[in-house]
Order: C-alpha cells, then sequence, then structure tokens
C-alpha cells in the first residue's frame, strides 16, 4: 500500500470517517446550545455515558470536550487530511504526469502516523476525565492543569505534526523532482501551486506547534513550569511542586505561529480545486494564472507573520499591535486577488452547472463572507467588540465549512470518475448541494448577529446567564435543527458515492474534456499512472484556443 | 509498456533531507526562542553553576563530532559499513552518557521540575539526543537491510545521513553556547 | 451610523471604536456588493445557453487592476485614519485630566475580586495566607495602607464621568475581563498585570463577562457592575468604609 493513489484514497476515506465524527461531537454541541436545561433524548444520552451526561444533563466539563475536540478532530483530522493528504496524494503525481511520489514508504508511513494520532486523540474520551477540555488553542495555564485527556491530545498532535511533516516532503520533492518533461514551473496546474504552497507552510509552521507541545507534556508529566508563572493559587490552595518562572503567551505565540498558517493549509487546497473545477467548466483558462501564482506564495510568505492577531487583546504595546494589524491587512490582498480572478474566470465563459461546478461557484461567495469578516478581526479597535463571540465562529466557519467543505465536496464530484471510472448520479449531488447550501447558511448567518449582540463563544449554556444574550437564545433551536438537516442532507452524497461506485455510469478516460495531466490518464489510473510518460508542450488550460477544432488541448497533446 | 520509476533519484533523496532539515531547524528554532524568550523575561535566571558540567559537555562534543567525521561521504567500498557502523556506535555511546548524566542529575534531584534553567536543559539536550539515537538507527539501518540498493542511491542516502550528522551537531553547538557559555 | 445589532455602548471611547467598526463593515458592504454583483451577473450572461462558445481570452483591460487598488486605498484609510488611531489612543496611558480612579481586578475560576484603595488611593499589600471568605482578596488589615481598601466579590461599581484606570491580573489560568458596554475586553493573564481605562459616560446597571475559555465554570464567571452618578458612588464608598469599620471594632 504505498501507491500514492492508495494512500491517497486511505487518507480521504479516513479523514471522511473523521468528519463524520467531528460532526457527531457537534451535533450533542448544538443541542446543548439550543436546549441548555434539557436533557439529551435518551439514546444519545445513553450513549454519552452517565459520567458525561448524568440524566441526559450534559455537564459543563463535557460540554468543554465537545468543543475541544469538534475543533481539532474538524482541522487536525478531517479536513486538512482531506485537503492536503487525500486530495495531495492522489492528484499532485497525476498533474504533474509522475508516476508516484518521491518516497512512496514514507508516504505510506505518514499516513499510519495520521491515523494513530487520530486514534490517540480520540481514545482520550475513554481516559478518567474524559478528552481535552481546553479549546483546541490548549491555552496554558488552563491546559496544563487539565485532566488527562490533555496528554493524549498533546501526544496525537504531535504525530499528526510528523506525519504532515513526512508528507509535505513528499509533495515538494515530488513536485521539484518528478515533473514530465516539458511541464516548467509556469505550466503547472494551480491546483499543484497550491498543494505546493501548502506543504512548504506544513513543513515550516508545525514544528513550532511541535515544540510547544514537548514543553507543555514536560509541564504536565515532568512538572516543569515553561508556561507556569510564579504565585499561582488555584481553587484558593497554592499550586505545589511547580517552581514557576514560566510564561502563559509563550504558548500562544508557539501556537499561532502554527494556527494561523494552518487555516491557509485550510483554505489554499480549497483554491486549487476550485480553480481545476471552474476552468473545465467554463471552458476557459484561468484569469490571470500568474498573478494568482504571485498571491499563493506571497500569501505563504506573509502568513508566517501574521499569528499575533489573534492575540490582541492579551496587552501588547503600540509597535507590535501595529505591525500585526498592518501584515493582517497585507495578507488579506492576495485572497482578494484570488477570489478576484476565480469570478473573472467566469467572464466570457460558456458555463456549466455541473454538481462540482456548482459546489465551486458557491465556495467564492461563502470564501467572500468568511474573509471580509475576518477584516474587523484584523484591527484591534474593533476586536475588541468581536473577540471571543459568536462573530469570530461565524467568520471561521464561512471559510472552513461552506468554504472548505464545499470544495472538497466538489473536488470529489469532479475527480470521481477518474478514481472509479464511473460517473456520479446528477440529482443526488444537485438534493446534496442546494440542502447543504442553505443549511450551512441558516447555521452560520445567524452568528454574525450574535457576535455583534456580545454574545460569548464557548458557552456551555449558550449565555443563558447573561442579559445580553436573552434575545439570541431561541435562535439556537433553529441554528441546531438547520445543523440536523445538514446533516440529512449529507445522505444523497454517501448514498450517491455508494451506488455510482458500483452502478455509475462508465465515464472513459476523460468526462469533463478536461486538460490537465491526469485526464489522460486511464480511469482508474493503474499502478504507476500513464502509459508513457507525458510530454508537456503547453499551459494547464488551453480550453477554447481560436483555431482548434476541439474547445480543449489537453497538456500531453503536441 | 508501464515504465514505473519506483525511486527517487539521488538528487530527489538529497532534497528530501534538506527539506526534512528546513523543518528540523524550524523546531530547534521553536525550543530554543522559548528558551531564550523565558530566559530574558525572568527578574532572575538560576546559575548553571554547579549545575552542568561543561567538560562533560565538552567531552560529548567530541563523541558527536567523531561520530560525524567517521560518517562516509559517497564513498562506495565496503569500508563504508564499518564507518557507517562505528559513526551509530558512538552516536549511541554520546546517547548512553547523556542518559548517565540525565540519571546522575535526577539523583542528584536536580529534576526538570526544580527550575527553568534545568527544565529546559533536560527538554532541548533530551529532543536533541533522541535526534542522535535516530541517527544511529538510521546508521544501523543503512548498513543493514538498506545497504542493498543501487550504487547512486547508496551514496545519496550516506549523503543525507551525512547532512543529518552536521545538523546535529550543529544543534549540538547551539546548546552549548545556550546553555554552557552564556 | 452603528452596525446593526451592535450591543449598546457607554463609554466615552466606545465611538471611537464603534466608528472603526463601522468603517470596516462599510468596506465589507461595498466589496460584497460590488464582487457579489460581477459574480452573478457573470453566471447569468455567460451560462453556457446563452454563451455556447467560450472566449479564450476573456476579459482585458485595466479594470481588475484597479479594483485591486482601490481595495487597498480603501484600507489604507480604514487603517490609518481610523483604526490604528483608535487603537493606539486605547493602549495609551488615559490623558491627564482629573484624578484618575484605580481599581484593581484580579481573576479567578469562576469570580472576579475587585479591589479599591479606598479613600487613601493607595493599594495595601494582599498574600495569598490571608485569603479567606470574608477577606477575598487577602488584603493586610494591619498595614496602614490596607486598612481603608474595599475588596469585594463580582461587583464594581462606578461613577459616571470619571476616568477608571483598571490592573488586571490573574490568580490561576487566562481570564478575559469583558465589560460590554465599556467596550473593554482585556485578558488577564496570570504572572502578568495588564492594565486597561475608560470613562463611563451613562448610567446604567449591566453584566461582567468572561472572554476567555477558564475551565467548566466559565460560563457562569459573571459579575455586575454598575455606572452611578458620582455622588452615588461615593455614597457607595463611604458605606463601604462603615463597613470596614464596623468589622474592625468586632472583637
Ligand atoms: C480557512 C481558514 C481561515 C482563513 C482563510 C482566514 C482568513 C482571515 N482571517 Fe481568520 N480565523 C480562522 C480561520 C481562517 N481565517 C479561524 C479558525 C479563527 C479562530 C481561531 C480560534 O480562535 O479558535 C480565525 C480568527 C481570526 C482572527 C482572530 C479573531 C479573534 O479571536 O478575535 C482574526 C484577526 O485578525 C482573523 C483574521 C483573518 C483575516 C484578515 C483573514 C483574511 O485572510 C481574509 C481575506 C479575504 C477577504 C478579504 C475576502 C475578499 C473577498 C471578496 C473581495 C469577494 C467577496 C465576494 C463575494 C461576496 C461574491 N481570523
Ligand atoms: C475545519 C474545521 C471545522 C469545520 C468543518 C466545522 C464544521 C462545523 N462546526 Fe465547528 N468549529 C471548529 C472547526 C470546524 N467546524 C473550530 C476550530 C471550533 C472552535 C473550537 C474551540 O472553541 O476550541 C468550532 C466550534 C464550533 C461551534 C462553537 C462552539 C462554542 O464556541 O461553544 C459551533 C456551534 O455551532 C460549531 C458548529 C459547526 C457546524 C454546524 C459545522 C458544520 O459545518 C459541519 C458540517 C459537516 C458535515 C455536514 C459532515 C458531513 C459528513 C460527511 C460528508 C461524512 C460522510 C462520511 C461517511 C459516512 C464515512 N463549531
Ligand atoms: Cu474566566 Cu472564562
Ligand atoms: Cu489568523
Amino acid at each position: 500500500m504505498t501507491d500514492h493513489k492508495a494512500v491517497g484514497l486511505l487518507y480521504g476515506v479516513t479523514a471522511l470517517v473523521f468528519l463524520l465524527v467531528g460532526f457527531l461531537l457537534m451535533l450533542v454541541m448544538r443541542w446543548q446550545l439550543a436546549w441548555p436545561t434539557t436533557p439529551l433524548p435518551p439514546a444519545i444520552a445513553a450513549w454519552m455515558g452517565e459520567a458525561n451526561a448524568p440524566g441526559g444533563y450534559v455537564l459543563p466539563e463535557f460540554y468543554n470536550q465537545l468543543v475541544a475536540m469538534h475543533g481539532s478532530v474538524m482541522i487536525f483530522l478531517a479536513v486538512v487530511p482531506l485537503a492536503a493528504g487525500a486530495f495531495g496524494n492522489y492528484l499532485v503525481p497525476l498533474q504533474i504526469g509522475a508516476p508516484d511520489m518521491a518516497f512512496p514508504r514514507l508516504n505510506a508511513a505518514s499516513y499510519w502516523l495520521y491515523l494513530a494520532g487520530g486514534l490517540v486523540m480520540l481514545a482520550s474520551f475513554f481516559v478518567p476525565g474524559g478528552a481535552a477540555n481546553s479549546g483546541w488553542t490548549s491555552y496554558p495555564p488552563l491546559a496544563v492543569l487539565a485532566t488527562r485527556g490533555q496528554d493524549f491530545w498533546l501526544a496525537g498532535i504531535f504525530l499528526v505534526g510528523v506525519s504532515s511533516t513526512l508528507n509535505a516532503i513528499n509533495v515538494l520533492a515530488t513536485v521539484v523532482g518528478l515533473r514530465a518533461p516539458g511541464l516548467t514551473l509556469m505550466r503547472l496546474p494551480f491546483f499543484v501551486w497550491a498543494q505546493t504552497i501548502t506543504a512548504l507552510l506544513l513543513l515550516l509552521a508545525f514544528p513550532s506547534l511541535q515544540a510547544a507541545a514537548v514543553f507543555q507534556l514536560m509541564d504536565r508529566l515532568a512538572g516543569t513550569s515553561f508556561f507556569l508563572p510564579t504565585g499561582l493559587i488555584v481553587g484558593g490552595v497554592p499550586l505545589e511542586g511547580f517552581s514557576g518562572g514560566g510564561s502563559p503567551l509563550l504558548w500562544q505565540h508557539l501556537f499561532w505561529f502554527l494556527a494561523h498558517p494552518e487555516v491557509y493549509v485550510l483554505i489554499l487546497p480549497a483554491f486549487g480545486i476550485a480553480a481545476e473545477v471552474l476552468t473545465a467548466n467554463t471552458r476557459r483558462p484561468l484569469w490571470g494564472y500568474r498573478a494568482m501564482v504571485a498571491s499563493v506564495v506571497f500569501m505563504g510568505g506573509m502568513s508566517l507573520v501574521v499569528w499575533a492577531h489573534h492575540m490582541f487583546l492579551t496587552g501588547m504595546g503600540v509597535v507590535l499591535s501595529t505591525f500585526f494589524q498592518v501584515t493582517t491587512m497585507i495578507i488579506s490582498i492576495p485572497s482578494v486577488v484570488l477570489i478576484t480572478t476565480l469570478i473573472l474566470t467566469l467572464w466570457g465563459g460558456s458555463i456549466r452547472f455541473t454538481v462540482p461546478m456548482l459546489f465551486a461557484l458557491a465556495f467564492i461567495p461563502m470564501f467572500g463572507i468568511g474573509g471580509l469578516t475576518g477584516l474587523p478581526l484584523g484591527l484591534a479597535a474593533s476586536d475588541v467588540a468581536l473577540h471571543d463571540t459568536y462573530y469570530v465562529v461565524g467568520h471561521f466557519h464561512y471559510l472552513v465549512a461552506p468554504g472548505t467543505l464545499f470544495a472538497i465536496f466538489a473536488g470529489i464530484y469532479h475527480w470521481f470518475p477518474k478514481i472509479t471510472g464511473r460517473r456520479t448520479i446528477g440529482w443526488l449531488g444537485h438534493v446534496h448541494f442546494w440542502g447543504s447550501l442553505a443549511t450551512m447558511n441558516a447555521v452560520f448567518l445567524p452568528m454574525f448577529a450574535m457576535g455583534l449582540m456580545g454574545v460569548n463563544r464557548r458557552l456551555y449554556d449558550a449565555g443563558l446567564q447573561y442579559a445580553h444574550a436573552q434575545p439570541t437564545l431561541e435562535w439556537n433551536a433553529f441554528m441546531t435543527w438547520s445543523a440536523v438537516a445538514l446533516g440529512l442532507f449529507q445522505l444523497p452524497f454517501v448514498v450517491n458515492l455508494a451506488v455510482s461506485l458500483r452502478r455509475g455510469v462508465p465515464a472513459g478516460d476523460n468526462p469533463w474534456e478536461a486538460t490537465t495531466l491526469e485526464w489522460s490518464a486511464p480511469s482508474p489510473p493503474p499502478h504507476g499512472n500513464f502509459e508513457r510518460t507525458p510530454q508537456v508542450a503547453r499551459g494547464p488550460y488551453d480550453y477554447s484556443v481560436p483555431g482548434e477544432a476541439r474547445d480543449f488541448a489537453p497538456q500531453g497533446q503536441p | 509498456m508501464t515504465t514505473i520509476a519506483t525511486h527517487a533519484s539521488a538528487s530527489t533523496v538529497r532534497l528530501g533531507m534538506w527539506l526534512f532539515l528546513a523543518s528540523e531547524a524550524m523546531l530547534f528554532g521553536s525550543l530554543v526562542s522559548g528558551y531564550a524568550l523565558l530566559r530574558a523575561g525572568a527578574p532572575a535566571w538560576p546559575s548553571s553553576e554547579g549545575v552542568l558540567n561543561l567538560w562533560l559537555a565538552l567531552g560529548q562534543t567530541l563523541l558527536l563530532a567523531a561520530a560525524t567525521l567517521t560518517s562516509p561521504r559517497g564513498l562506495a567500498s565496503t569500508a563504508v559499513r564499518g564507518r557507517l557502523l562505528a559513526g551509530g556506535a558512538l552516536a549511541l555511546v554520546f546517547v548512553c552518557v547523556k542518559v548517565v548524566e540525565y540519571g546522575a542529575k535526577l539523583d542528584a534531584n536536580l529534576t526538570p521540575a526544580a527550575n527553568l534553567l534545568l527544565a529546559s536543559w533536560f527538554t532541548l539536550t533530551g529532543v536533541h539526543a533522541a535526534h542522535v539515537a535516530g541517527g544511529a538507527l538510521a546508521a544501523a539501518w543503512l548498513a543493514g537491510p538498506g545497504w542493498n540498493v543501487a550504487e547512486g542511491r547508496r551514496s545519496a542516502r550516506l549523503d543525507a545521513l551525512g547532512l543529518y550528522w552536521l545538523f546535529v551537531d550543529a544543534v549540538w553547538l547551539v546548546l552549548l553556547v545556550g546553555f554552557y557559555l552564556v | 451610523m452603528t452596525v446593526p445589532y451592535l450591543m449598546e455602548s457607554a463609554s466615552e471611547h466606545a465611538a471611537a471604536l464603534d466608528g472603526v467598526l463601522a468603517a470596516i463593515h462599510w468596506h465589507m458592504l461595498v466589496l460584497a456588493l460590488g464582487w457579489g454583483a460581477l459574480f452573478l451577473y457573470a453566471l447569468i450572461r455567460f451560462r453556457r445557453r446563452a454563451h455556447p462558445v467560450a472566449d479564450h481570452r476573456g476579459l482585458r483591460g485595466p479594470w481588475p487592476a484597479l479594483a485591486i487598488a482601490a481595495v487597498i486605498v480603501g484600507d489604507v484609510v480604514v487603517l490609518a485614519a481610523s483604526a490604528l488611531p483608535a487603537w493606539i489612543a486605547r493602549i495609551s496611558p488615559p490623558p491627564p485630566r482629573s484624578a484618575p480612579l484605580a481599581i484593581r481586578v484580579i481573576g479567578e475560576q469562576f469570580a472576579w475580586n475587585v479591589h479599591y484603595p479606598g479613600p487613601d488611593g493607595v493599594f495595601g499589600p494582599t498574600s495569598a495566607a490571608r485569603i479567606s471568605a470574608s477577606n477575598p482578596l487577602g488584603i493586610d488589615r494591619a498595614d496602614p495602607r490596607g486598612r481603608d481598601d474595599v475588596g469585594v466579590l463580582n461587583v464594581l461599581v462606578l461613577p459616571v464621568g470619571r476616568t477608571v484606570v483598571i490592573e488586571l491580573g490573574s490568580r490561576d489560568v487566562v481570564h478575559a475581563f469583558t465589560l460590554p458596554q465599556m467596550r473593554v475586553k482585556q485578558d488577564m493573564v496570570p504572572g502578568m498585570t495588564t492594565r486597561t481605562w475608560f470613562t463611563p459616560v451613562r448610567e446604567g446597571r449591566w453584566e461582567i463577562v468572561c472572554s476567555q475559555l477558564c475551565g467548566l465554570g466559565h460560563y457562569r464567571m459573571k459579575g455586575e457592575y454598575a455606572a452611578v452618578p458620582d455622588a452615588e458612588w461615593r455614597a457607595w464608598m463611604e458605606n463601604e468604609q462603615r463597613l470596614l469599620s464596623a468589622a474592625r471594632d468586632r472583637p
């Protein structure tokens, strides 16, 4: 099992299961938000166990586990492994005309390390005290004082980090070393560029979280005080056995040094997928390919110097806070360029509203909403009202859920015929799309209003205690029902894939009449991918070239 | 006709090692800057006088240097295998010395929990020692199960290992300066 | 123009911060409408039925570059004219007007320990050993500076119109001291002292909120605060002093 396609598929299937886990954790959490004083339905309560939900009443400490694990599972175990692990592994070698990854065995190892990390994290639900409960951000001292589950979280993150590093090395070495003859850098499909920068970010940013995880594990297991200042008094009692002298903010810096680039790891592959799907379905080249490449490269570089915009309210001085506000505004420009080029790609096209195209199109305004709402967070003055409120939750979910997840769905529908040799069923795809679009917005749009009204995130009772949150309490039921419906609208998707796998209409090698190299390999591609090494003589998107007989010219065609 | 090049070329192996080291540099960079920031921010930093042993550390430096020097670069003879194993053995000696040193510190009640100096020292040198152990394992693997591959590929791997030792040495020098000399 | 749904405000600097919020939301609105209109128009005009043959070249001309330039200009204007000045004013010391009222608030799981220096204006020494139910801050009552100090739990009373400077700290984990209506939100990091200042301009009774996940009781780490007329605030302080001396006289 070292073939890049097998590894990619393993990544994909595993990550989809984790996506389901993250979704289920979220449903329990959303029940609690909608009906904070009502016990869970008996069947679910029994499943959660007496220790977590006695009599069906979710305990606050369990709610905190749900939030922390929903966030961690979604980001580290579901969406990044899908976007970078599955799509990257499966498609990068195919799109550059390579037979496999540069280091196939390391590639397989990266999958198993990811699986191990994920299982370690999930196993923590079964240790005394339950899973990690200090948020996906694991701020100390809270996380250092937390129950045993935090050790599992840290160990899991460490393993996932090693896995990401191996995967990143592989992608980079493959793109640099194994491109087909004639495939110059400026002829790479945009998808490959996006994956390359993603890999670079993982390679350079993840180690800082690993270092932080080592420090935090030492604090928890060896009694060091990297993140514990002198003189802590916990529950009225001075904390014994710690030397003190450490700095809680050190963790925050190390964490966000990874976690900010990590959000670009979540979004860049989505842009890559959208670019491929849009060109094939508009029958036009990408508008401004060079500007897009320049933008992702610039974005990758800048993403390493904006991290402290998550920390405006920790008491930064004038110089630092000005620096991070300015860099945050600067890094939003390449995003504007990317979204503009995607929209302009439509201009002059001949648009086919296929199912993957619908998801890719929806990605554009959803990313737009999520990205635009990042701007007020990036200005410290307006962040005061919004920090730690549902506005932030709305901001990033628009980017990761109807943003990245939609792009992932687009990608799955788009490349399913390549992977299996069969087409998916159109009407099921339409149900999946329209249902998901409506329900996603129903869950997340109200969050901006809630945030402006001052309702905080990570509240076990959705703000029942607070006067200013009272008007929003009843919105939560609507949002929760929408989340349930969102889940139900995934059934057509699952059914579609399951049925099409066996009974789908045979697709042939190039059902979309697309240009990039993977479409000239057989469907499904055999071990080694190509019958003979492709010779590349043209750019990635030669659609509708004037004077040609067909409206597309594959990259491998002379 | 399927032409499957199942092996990365020599230059790709070298590139892979450089990428890995870039990532490792970020790891140690984060660890060292954590140490530096804590130390710079501390009102009073514990003295290493009588706690850390500079002579022992210099001895360990010699061991590491020897391990690096024995590591063969691009040689193709059978003597290479012996040098590989010798380098691995020296690295193992380094790790053993470290383990003994840790044990002695713990016995003397100089634990990581005692203060931030010892906390940082144990953690940073510990992560470094794990890398030395990893290098020893890699050397053993190259001399053993990983030996029977094409000539060019083997020499690329040997080069990669050589690079790795140089990196591990460089990190050690940074630690040496950071803990014993400033 | 305030942003819809935005919570009411009651401090002097709130207008500046809300102004930044409004400015950036206008900027966002223009972008959303402009780009959204372009997007929808392109979808309709270039659907396959209306436009069966795609145009390889696509849009030409300076418009895209000009649009990006306009976005950059918008960003720069909001930053330079509104956001940065407002924030720098916020984190600089308060303007030297009348003597500000100093208060210390120490967070702990899950309560707010509010410490007033009393009429002498000097905080008495505190220590962990003296913490008790009747002395939650552990103020040293034997020390002359600490005799008149007022230590209360989860209650903050402020005089309207007077600048308040609050020193923040935490005993255990990170909390975030939040007075939503005052547009005050500041992390309390153990081992560090952070500061915030503001001037209440409107009377009212509201709630102190914790804006940083601090454990299982984070959701109920609530306090009350009131902005009252200066006279009323003085009366309250005098009453606290009476209570203190009554407690001292008790054997
Ligand atoms: C994919 C993930 C992703 C992406 C891409 C971004 C992108 C951005 N983020 Fe976001 N962010 C997160 C994920 C992401 N973020 C997460 C997970 C958190 C919370 C972490 C936590 O605390 O738990 C967070 C939190 C967060 C904060 C901290 C808030 C706080 O805690 O108080 C800040 C502050 O600066 C911020 C800013 C930004 C900015 C300026 C961008 C910019 O890069 C955005 C630039 C994009 C645009 C400007 C859009 C332009 C679009 C158009 C012009 C077109 C519109 C089109 C139509 C409508 C058709 N983000
Ligand atoms: C990539 C990241 C990601 C994704 C995709 C999501 C997806 C969703 N999230 Fe999540 N969320 C986070 C990352 C993410 N979240 C983070 C980081 C936090 C903060 C945590 C913290 O505070 O520490 C958070 C917090 C968070 C909160 C706030 C909790 C609080 O502060 O108290 C809420 C509340 O509604 C929420 C809801 C949702 C919903 C409704 C979805 C939906 O969009 C879910 C959609 C998913 C599906 C519909 C699943 C479909 C499943 C399949 C297709 C699988 C089929 C496969 C098989 C059958 C094998 N999330
Ligand atoms: Cu204190 Cu949350
Ligand atoms: Cu960020």
